[in-house]
């Protein structure tokens, strides 16, 4: 299998979606003293573009649904019966979603300059809890 | 692309994994190419040889072709089928010699080694070793 025309523009829109992410959290970190909505807001924009979400995600969304719905081949596979249910119960409790969930958070706190227990980013399921995890855990942000 | 060499091909696949500049890029990368794994229709997944995980399943399909190496590949687990799309790339159509021979270690030269339990990599090595051993034969033979 040579580089096709499908895998450089799968390439693409990662680096992109890398590039505009990265924007979002220099731009939230330029604020002086970011309010809880601005807080809100950029980190609905940046989960949105981390996950290549073709709309801006709501605080209700899950983070586990918005990591497979941004795989499109993903979505047809499972359509066509060829998948298990990996994505959400892998081997030991390890599934290919909790595993990008994790890499998620790792992103986040390098990209936002924050800190978070590993036990909340466990229990993190929904783009509202991310958003209130950078509330509490932001010294930046006014509480 | 046929006459690359394995590590043209991984060298190329680790510049592609390089420019992403997150693990968590990465893994969408690998996924996402698992996407462009051909299926395997039932009756070539039932004639397969297939490795057990414990929730996931690995079908290889191994060959020799005109004295090249041959691999079809398929997993129900998502992330497998990133990485078995890899070693398609890698060595579908290599001589065996070569593959027997070569050293690859993908998780580490993709930049992926946060993406999977210690419980997983042990099924990528084996997955590898079951190409390697097919390999080692098939070139001995010659």
């Amino acid at each position: 299998m040579c580089l096709s025309t499908e895998r450089g523009a799968i390439l693409d829109r990662l680096l992109a979606s890398g590039r505009s992410s990265r924007g979002t959290a220099a731009a939230y970190l330029a604020l002086d003293r970011p309010t809880p909505e601005d807080t809100a807001r950029f980190v609905r924009i940046y989960v949105g573009e981390k996950f290549l979400a073709p709309e801006l995600p709501a605080e209700s969304d899950s983070l586990y649904d918005l990591g497979q719905a941004s795989y499109r081949r993903l979505q047809q596979l499972q359509t066509e019966g060829k998948l298990g249910d990996e994505w959400n119960t892998g081997c030991s409790g390890a599934s290919s979603a909790m595993a990008r969930k994790a890499l998620f958070f790792m992103s986040l706190q390098r990209e936002l300059h924050i800190t978070l227990p590993p036990a909340e980013i466990e229990a993190a399921e929904t783009v509202g809890d991310v958003i209130r995890l950078c509330l509490r855990f932001q010294s930046r942000a006014e509480a | 692309m046929g006459d690359d060499s394995i590590r043209q091909r991984t060298d190329r696949l680790a510049a592609e994994f390089r420019q992403l500049e997150d693990e968590f890029l990465r893994y969408s990368y690998l996924v996402e190419l698992g996407g462009l794994l051909p299926s395997m229709s039932p009756a070539e997944r039932a004639a397969a040889d297939r490795f057990p995980g414990c929730q996931s399943r690995v079908w290889l399909h191994m060959e020799l072709r005109d004295g090249r190496f041959r691999l079809q590949a398929d997993s129900d687990a998502v992330i497998l089928r990133g990485l078995l799309y890899v070693f398609v790339t890698v060595y579908d159509g290599a001589s065996p010699a070569e593959i027997a021979g070569s050293v690859f270690h993908p998780l580490e030269e993709l930049g992926l080694t946060e993406s999977f339990s210690p419980q997983r990599q042990g099924g990528v090595a084996g997955i590898m070793e079951a190409i390697r051993t097919f390999c080692r034969a098939a070139a001995a033979e010659k």
